[in-house]
């Protein structure tokens, strides 16, 4: 199983690998895209483990199919895209309920000391924690319009609201985005 | 910024900004928002060899279809499709296909593995390993309690993994029980030398022959102890010894290896030292045992699997 693992190989690459010798391929694949494909889900839906899970299937699938694989965009955008349908259907399946409801108490007490998040940790650690304490729908919302690239339409269609809602799910995350970022982007 | 990126910065912007120092806010999210999660950190080594697992990942049989199935293609199409499915599932049974074994309650079962190595698992559980060890470890999957004997392959470690802990041994014997109801991880080593990885801390411990490691699962807290006379084994093999032992610690073992449950009627009974050998493959025999070992005493069934100890032995 030591193959060279370093040099992370161009999507064309390993597509082509995929139908010659599809066992390294897909252990190349793997290794390239396992984190990448477990942080779009867990943007989406915030469970390590759930992610871990889901991330599984997604290569799995991508195996079962690699005979009738036929990938328009990149392997990038492939991946990507199943991930988060992978991820919306778990969460269509499972009936998680949208609490419109904060998940967590947090977004505004962190105001006062946001000067202070210099550090690059604690600034992530910021951004983490406001946006997992967005209101389920809204955060979902934010989190595909922001990192899923999808137009508002698209996320409309996909969860099944209206593109108002979608808006008002947007306006209403980026105003606490707001508040809570404002003086950390204002200080630098 | 890729384009797409663009178009969705747009997008916010159109909508949700009215003035120029918005917009630059809009920007200012949007960049300052892209570390959301990036802390998060699998570790791609575990997740591959769980993926292989699942998968019964092997590779190069299942490559060499290809050809087959490029053949088959003029073939007519009713026979193709007979024909690939057997295929398939021949190339499986040669080589990733993952076998699993269970034992229900109040059963016990042996078996070998494809290296030769023999297994014998308790009641209760399910070990899970490939029908052909290939790649550079042969791993196997427990839950519930199993002895191993391993056959020595000094360049292909042998890896037990439980939910908790990972047990690495390249030749030699052990015990390992963790039923997830019990909250422990145990590992006795009969022959030979083991590790041990608790998989939350990553701590990890090396043991010898005749020792016990007991690693509670929600403290981390653990324990290496002697048990020269084998007794982590009675499950197997049907026998417990003491050496002036308390019976309350003798009990125990009982308790643990029929479910059941015993009181003491008095309070100074429990330390009561002894002596004894007994077949432990019936209960019944076994608490008979006891009343021989220590004339004084009676143990008396008091329903929903609970025994009374009374009377006295050492006073």
């Amino acid at each position: 199983m030591a193959v060279a693992l370093s040099n992370e190989l161009p999507d064309e690459n390993l597509l082509a690998l995929l139908t010659q010798d599809s066992e390294r391929a897909m252990e190349l694949i793997f290794r390239q895209y396992y984190i990448f494909v477990c942080r779009s889900i867990t943007r989406i839906l915030p469970h390590g483990h759930v992610a871990e899970d889901l991330a599984q299937d997604v290569f799995h699938d991508l195996w079962k199919k690699r005979d009738s694989l036929i990938i328009k965009s990149s392997l990038t955008a492939y991946l990507r895209r199943a991930a988060v349908n992978k991820t919306l259907n778990f969460i269509r399946d499972r009936k998680i309920k949208w609490d419109d409801e904060p998940a967590l108490e947090t977004t505004t007490n962190a105001v006062p000391n946001a000067r202070q998040y210099l550090e690059a940790q604690e600034l992530r650690e910021l951004i983490d924690r406001t946006i997992d304490g967005l209101p389920e729908r809204c955060r979902l919302v934010f989190t595909l319009s922001r990192f899923e690239e999808m137009t508002y339409q698209e996320i409309a269609n996909d969860l099944g609201i209206s593109i108002k809602t979608v808006e008002n799910q947007m306006s209403k995350a980026l105003r606490i985005l707001k508040a809570v970022l404002a003086p950390v982007l204002q200080s630098s | 910024m890729t384009s797409k990126e663009k178009k969705g910065l747009e997008q916010w912007v159109d909508f949700h900004s009215g003035s120029a120092e918005e917009s630059k806010m809009m920007k200012g999210i949007w960049e300052a928002t892209g570390v959301y999660k990036s802390s998060f950190q699998p570790d791609v080594n575990k997740e591959f060899s769980r993926y292989k697992a699942k998968t019964g990942h092997s590779g190069a049989v299942i490559a060499s279809m290809k050809p087959w199935l490029i053949l088959l293609k003029v073939a007519a199409a009713a026979a193709i499709l007979v024909f690939a499915v057997l295929l398939y599932k021949y190339s499986l049974d040669a080589s990733g296909k993952m076998d699993n074994i269970t034992a229900g309650k109040g059963v016990s079962k042996s078996f070998l593995l494809s290296d030769g190595s023999s297994v014998s698992i308790n009641e209760n559980t399910r070990l899970h390993f490939p029908a052909n060890f290939s790649g550079a470890d042969r791993r196997v999957q427990l839950t519930g309690e199993a002895f191993f004997q391993v056959t020595k392959d000094a360049t292909h470690p042998f890896v037990v993994e439980t939910p908790q802990a990972e047990i690495q041994v390249l030749g030699t014997s052990f015990n390992v029980r963790e039923y997830p109801n019990e909250g422990v991880t145990e590992v006795f080593v009969k022959t030979g030398k083991v590790a041990v990885t608790k998989k939350t801390t990553g701590e990890r411990h090396f043991l010898l022959a005749g020792d016990k490691l007991t690693i509670e699962t929600a403290t981390n807290a653990a324990i290496i102890s002697k048990d020269n006379r084998g007794n982590s084994l009675a499950w197997k093999n049907g026998r417990l010894v003491f050496d002036e032992k308390p019976i309350d610690e003798i009990l125990k073992s009982v308790e643990r290896l029929y479910h059941v449950h015993f009181e003491f009627e008095s309070k100074t009974l429990h330390n009561c030292l002894l002596n004894i050998t007994f077949d432990a493959s019936h209960m019944n025999d076994a608490l008979k045992s006891f009343e021989v070992a220590c004339p004084g005493i009676r143990i008396r069934p008091s329903g929903r699997g609970g025994y009374t100890v009374v009377g006295k032995c050492c006073e």
